[in-house]
């Protein structure tokens, strides 16, 4: 087959990286030669755990067949290039349990990064969910589940990519309706904000706090959604037109960035003084409302953006945030979007992200100021026993991975006796790989 | 143009599946034919999840496909469509009496069979779409035995075009650089179209009853530009 060097880039646009590249359109062509290699799907992580410079990569998007789906039970087999989009065409009554912040992304990437959704409380990250996988390891196609190849199935949940090729994996999709009502709540005080999602947001189906970080004192708007009775119909026909809809907005390749300190203020304001009505939407309206303008991270220029996310104690939260904007205002960076969720279940594998806690995550645009406000946050979070989400950093060390990822060393470990012979930029950076 | 069963041959490819994908978005059933068993009913189930249609597959060899034409056609419930992807290719400095044979039989003898044998149905209606190349309209030094062939089958086309009563629509589809497995990593590739928008552009061109098209659409500009060029200047060109 044969190979090509491409220039690569991911979600944030913060990095570039060239690598050989192998496109196989089914799953005989996988080309694994003596080389270490790594699988890519959409290239949508934040982090360069999508990047092999200098190596070998395999695109897989156009392994992203469907296999199988039974309506009774909801488990769906497929190809790892599958997109979440995708599963929405299956049935009208089933949703995938957990959804990112993107529905572009493939089921291999959010398997190998175990996302998370606005409903930890409820159903846990994505790895949960998640019966049975492929991996090809050395030319050979291995089975593994929580009964079969633990091992290696509990790395390979957030396990980077780095155990083998995840070629086919079985989910459980959850029966529910593809509409929600949502409440959204503006919370003039942070104290406030994280008491409630604390107490009241665990009673709904999903929760997620916007915060307003460029006000003199940080406010949020809470939503707070359920699912309701779809109002959308839900026929064959409307399943294949959603699977041509394009894009209304796109934004194209601007040659500065429109993200200021100014547009954010004014957003932020009319954002949080929005009319608080109880709406119905689509789930996908409320979940991934950015995926409605394609190339949105255009916005942020050439350079892209960097963005931080890490999971904390819930205990301390309100210390801990309030140290981190401290963290923020002394290097004087320019905190864009921010988001806070709520965890409460761990993660299942070796590496996962998820565990008991609140999440905040913010976008920055890319420049040395605020490289240097993540640098001194990874280094407070990993003194307060948090942990650093590996989708999306560029920025940790390898000593703080191991102080925040307890099981580290078990996962090197079974990358070695498996002879998982996978390499990334994250993982060299991070000293993953032994 | 719906309620009909498109008949995708070489239905592995990505502009087929692509294709596929549109028919069934419009309710068509679907047979997909083509070589590798495993990989067509992958696509085949893919489809039907997708888009909730009966899609069947019918796997062969395509040098021995004039065996097989009947039942492609006649095992359909409804009246039949059919999109012509599958071809073989051999440059010719890598010519060999066996790939010879073989880039005829499965360019020409079989291509000529398979339309021979649609055209001969019985029904209201024929839509036929052939996936031609930019190669055909003039010979190159690299791979003239295939623009060969291509240009084989679209003169075949032009004569039943030129017969065609006003239900039979042919659309010849001349391809210029398409990102498929073939252009892949290609030196020379300037720009390589997405599989889906080519195959979109396939489907407009036969619902409006397209005698012929370029896609990429600058082609057109391109190949009037070579096909014009005298002899003694083509000549000089690598």
């Amino acid at each position: 087959m044969r190979g090509k060097k491409k220039l690569l880039s991911h979600f944030s646009r913060a990095l570039s990286s060239q690598s050989l590249c192998f496109r196989p359109e089914n799953e005989h062509e996988i080309h694994m030669d003596k080389a270490p290699a790594l699988a890519r799907g959409a290239g949508l992580s934040y982090s360069d755990s999508c990047f092999n410079t200098n190596g070998t990569v395999i695109e897989t998007q156009r392994l992203n067949h469907l296999l199988s789906f039974d309506a009774q039970t909801g488990i769906v087999v497929c190809q790892a290039g599958v997109t979440f989009k995708d599963l929405l065409l299956l049935s009208p009554e089933f949703i995938p349990p957990v959804l990112p912040g993107t529905l572009h992304a493939t089921l291999g990437g959010a398997l190998a990064h175990d996302v998370h959704g606005k409903n930890n409380h409820r159903e846990h990250s994505f790895g949960h969910h998640v019966l049975w996988c492929t991996l090809l390891i050395q030319g050979k196609h291995i089975h593994c589940s929580r009964e079969e190849q633990a091992d290696l199935f509990y790395a390979t949940i957030g396990g980077l990519g780095l155990t083998g090729v995840i070629t086919r994996l079985a989910l459980r999709l959850k029966k529910a309706s593809l509409s929600v009502i949502v409440k959204k709540r503006p919370i003039a005080a942070l104290s406030s904000l994280l008491e409630q999602m604390s107490t009241e947001g665990l009673d709904y189906d999903y929760q997620v706090a916007w915060l307003d970080l460029l006000h003199k004192t940080p406010r949020g708007v809470l939503s707070l959604a359920n699912h309701c009775p779809t109002t959308t119909p839900s026929s064959p026909e409307f399943c294949t037109k959603a699977a041509f809809k394009k894009n209304k907005y796109s934004i194209p390749k601007i040659p500065f960035s429109l993200v200021q300190k100014w547009v954010m203020k004014c957003f932020n304001h009319c954002f949080f003084h929005q009319k608080n009505t109880e709406q119905t939407c689509s789930l996908e309206a409320f979940n991934n409302p950015l995926d409605k303008i394609k190339h949105w991270n255009a916005l942020y220029g050439p350079k892209g953006l960097i963005q931080f996310q890490a999971v904390f104690n819930q205990k301390e939260s309100l210390l801990i945030i309030e140290h981190l904007l401290e963290l923020i205002q002394h290097h004087k960076a320019l905190p864009t979007l921010a988001v806070l969720k709520l965890f409460t279940h761990k993660g299942e594998g070796l590496l996962s992200f998820c565990k008991p806690g609140f999440t905040l995550a913010i976008d920055f645009k890319n420049n040395e100021r605020s490289k240097q406000a993540i640098k001194a946050m990874n280094a407070y979070i990993t003194e307060t026993q948090g942990r650093v989400y590996l989708a999306k950093d560029l920025l940790l060390n390898a000593q703080q991975y191991q102080k925040m990822n307890e099981q580290h060393q078990r996962f090197s470990q079974t990358l070695l006796e498996n002879q998982c012979n996978m390499k990334s930029d994250l993982a060299t950076r991070l000293g993953v790989v032994l | 143009m719906s309620q009909r069963t498109w008949v995708i041959v070489g239905a592995t490819s990505i502009i087929a599946e692509q294709f596929a994908h549109i028919a069934a978005a419009h309710q068509n059933d679907l047979v997909l034919v083509g070589r590798d068993k495993a990989q067509l009913l992958i696509i085949s189930q893919d489809i039907q999840l997708r888009f909730k249609v009966p899609c069947r597959v019918h796997s062969l060899d395509l040098m021995n496909l004039s065996a097989h034409c009947s039942a492609l056609f006649f095992n359909a419930h409804k009246a039949c469509d059919l999109f012509i992807a599958h071809s073989d290719f051999t440059e010719n400095a890598d010519l060999t009496s066996s790939a010879i044979n073989q880039i005829i039989d499965v360019n020409i003898r079989a291509t000529v069979q398979l339309i021979h044998h649609y055209l001969a149905l019985k029904q209201s209606q024929y839509n036929l779409v052939y996936l031609s190349s930019v190669a055909a309209c003039r010979g190159r030094a690299k791979n003239s035995l295939y623009a060969g062939t291509k240009a084989a089958i679209e003169v075949y086309l032009q004569g039943r075009q030129q017969s065609a009563p006003n239900n039979c629509h042919i659309t010849i589809v001349r391809l210029g650089f398409i990102d498929t497995r073939q252009t892949y990593g290609l030196a020379g590739v300037f720009y390589a179209a997405k599989p889906k928008d080519c195959a979109q552009a396939c489907w407009r061109a036969i619902k409006k009853h397209k005698r012929q098209i370029y896609y990429p659409g600058f082609w057109f500009f391109i190949m009037s530009l070579i096909t014009h060029l005298p002899f003694f200047l083509y000549k000089r060109i690598k």
